[in-house]
């Protein structure tokens, strides 16, 4: 079964969820109301709510994740989700809580999880033309919330957590390479044409990984857009599919890519860069070295550009017909061209 | 556009069949939307991308083989060649983008050559040879990004369905 095929009838995926749950609860479980968010490129997501829930004298809603063998990242495992929110669980940090999940494809056709549903909507990164700015006291409020969360993400002791599994030999000697080989492999499964600038910038990397101050969980894609705010209050951190270990600098990089400014100037659309600095620093406990975030900053791009490939390549496989995906491809040369200054610039 | 022109048009055809016309109520609106499709349709059997970048393209990256041959004529090892074939006019476009990602397959050889020996080839040298490649492939981005039309890509996500 595929997951395409179950997906196109609605009671046959509420019938599979019933089933799912009562199994894992052995209690009598109907789930109803399924509804599809039509976000993000990868995984599929679901909110539904479910009747007999064991402790709850109501329906509960939660949300149903798929990585779909059509997906962006393809093939997928709901590990690193599960894993980093399992870790993070009864932290300060808001993680939506995972309550089943598989890897089997037995029963969605894909691997799955379902999770507890935060209240909230997203802050979207990227600003039409003419949108206006955040106003600046929730701005001001999401920022500290915002940094306070990847403060808190880094500082986790994860060697006693359950993503200690995902270490596999791990050092703040071999953290940048270990990202750079994945990647390089990334590419090279996505890639339609040759894109020597992404083999010359491999190169570069690879001859100037720094030294991690520490090794931390890695959100993988902390920006704008990945968390839910209501009430100028974050809910919830989201998508934590790309979560690994390695450098806390891979998220500094990621979050301050020019993309993500919306044309504010601000990076994420919520902070500037040195009080971002400052305030990161005085919540995570250790300095920011500005040269690992250029250099982070590169590889983020570098990251950015293979993701613009992968989009091409789902879309040039008949894999998806989101016309995003196309338009994602076109802006390759962009991301390249922004990678080739930061590394000139980092030089 | 990293993909292909008939596949763009399937993928836009596609868009209109399963996305647009479910929700559009209205035969006239609808009858425009086939009208769409039908000369989406037409185009693919008649259009491709226009040559007018691709031979751009290709012709700076004959001038930087060339530029290289020139900088490598003293070495004592020599970096993998690449020629490009004599166009005879009109060539479709596929065969030129063709074209141009073998050049660029031969500058990835080059690259890898160029890492292989730094020791054997004096820094200055290696130094312009790196310059050499990096300008051109700046150019192609450049030439690829003057025949891109302006990003929508915020307004495509503005998504709010259910």
């Amino acid at each position: 079964m595929s997951a395409t095929d179950i997906f196109s009838d609605d009671t046959a995926v509420l019938a599979e969820l019933s089933r799912v749950i009562s199994a894992q609860t052995g209690a009598s479980v109907t789930a109803g109301g399924l509804k599809r968010y039509a976000v993000g490129f990868s995984w599929m997501t679901f909110g539904f709510s479910a009747i007999g829930i064991p402790g709850a004298s109501s329906s509960v809603d939660y949300i149903l994740r798929v990585g779909s063998p059509n997906g962006l990242y393809a093939p997928y495992s709901a590990l690193p989700q599960v894993l980093s929110s399992r870790s993070l669980e009864g932290s300060a940090v808001p993680v939506p809580k995972v309550h089943w999940y598989s890897d089997d494809p037995v029963h969605f056709g894909a691997p799955f999880l379902i999770c507890q549903k935060a209240e909230g909507a997203a802050v979207i990164p990227w600003a039409a033309e003419g949108t206006a700015a955040l106003e600046d006291g929730y701005r001001n409020s999401l920022a500290e919330q915002f940094v306070d969360a990847l403060a808190g993400i880094h500082k986790l002791d994860w060697r006693s957590a359950p993503i200690a599994v995902m270490a596999n030999g791990i050092t703040t000697g071999n953290a940048a390479l270990k990202q750079i080989e994945q990647w390089e492999q990334n590419i090279a499964r996505w890639a339609t044409r040759p894109f020597p600038l992404l083999q010359w910038a491999t190169d570069w990397l690879k001859d100037n990984c720094p030294e991690a101050p520490k090794i931390s969980i890695i959100h993988g894609d902390y920006r704008t857009g990945n968390f839910l705010e209501s009430g100028g209050t974050i809910t919830s951190i989201l998508d934590w599919e790309l979560a690994h270990l390695g450098d806390p600098h891979e998220d500094i990089g990621w979050l301050s890519l020019p993309m993500y400014t919306g044309g504010s100037g601000l990076l994420c659309r919520l902070i500037e860069e040195e009080q971002f600095y400052r305030l990161y620093e005085q919540k995570a406990g250790f300095p920011v070295s500005r040269k690992s975030v250029l250099f982070y900053r590169a590889f983020s791009l570098y990251k950015l550009a293979a993701t613009h490939i992968a989009a091409s390549r789902c879309f040039e496989d008949g894999r998806m017909n989101d016309l995003r995906m196309p338009a994602m491809g076109s802006q390759i040369p962009t991301a390249l061209r922004q990678m080739v200054k930061t590394i000139e610039a980092a030089s | 556009m990293n993909n292909s022109f008939p596949r763009l048009i399937d993928g836009m055809v596609a868009t209109l069949h399963d996305s647009v016309l479910p929700n559009l109520k209205g035969d006239f609106v609808r009858g425009q939307v086939y009208g769409i499709v039908y000369i989406l349709n037409q185009m693919k059997i008649r259009g491709d991308w226009s040559v007018t970048f691709l031979l751009e393209q290709i012709t700076a990256q004959e001038a930087m083989f060339a530029e290289l041959e020139r900088l490598a004529a003293d070495l004592p090892v020599h970096p993998p060649a690449f020629v490009h074939p004599a166009l005879s006019e009109p060539v479709a476009a596929h065969k030129l983008e063709a074209l141009r990602n073998e050049g660029n397959q031969c500058i990835g050889s080059i690259l890898t050559w160029l890492r292989e020996h730094r020791e054997v080839i004096k820094s200055d040298k290696a130094d312009a040879i790196d310059r050499v490649i990096r300008d051109y492939l700046l150019l192609e981005i450049r030439i690829e990004m003057k025949n891109t039309a302006r990003s929508l890509f915020a307004e495509m996500s503005q998504n709010t369905e259910g």
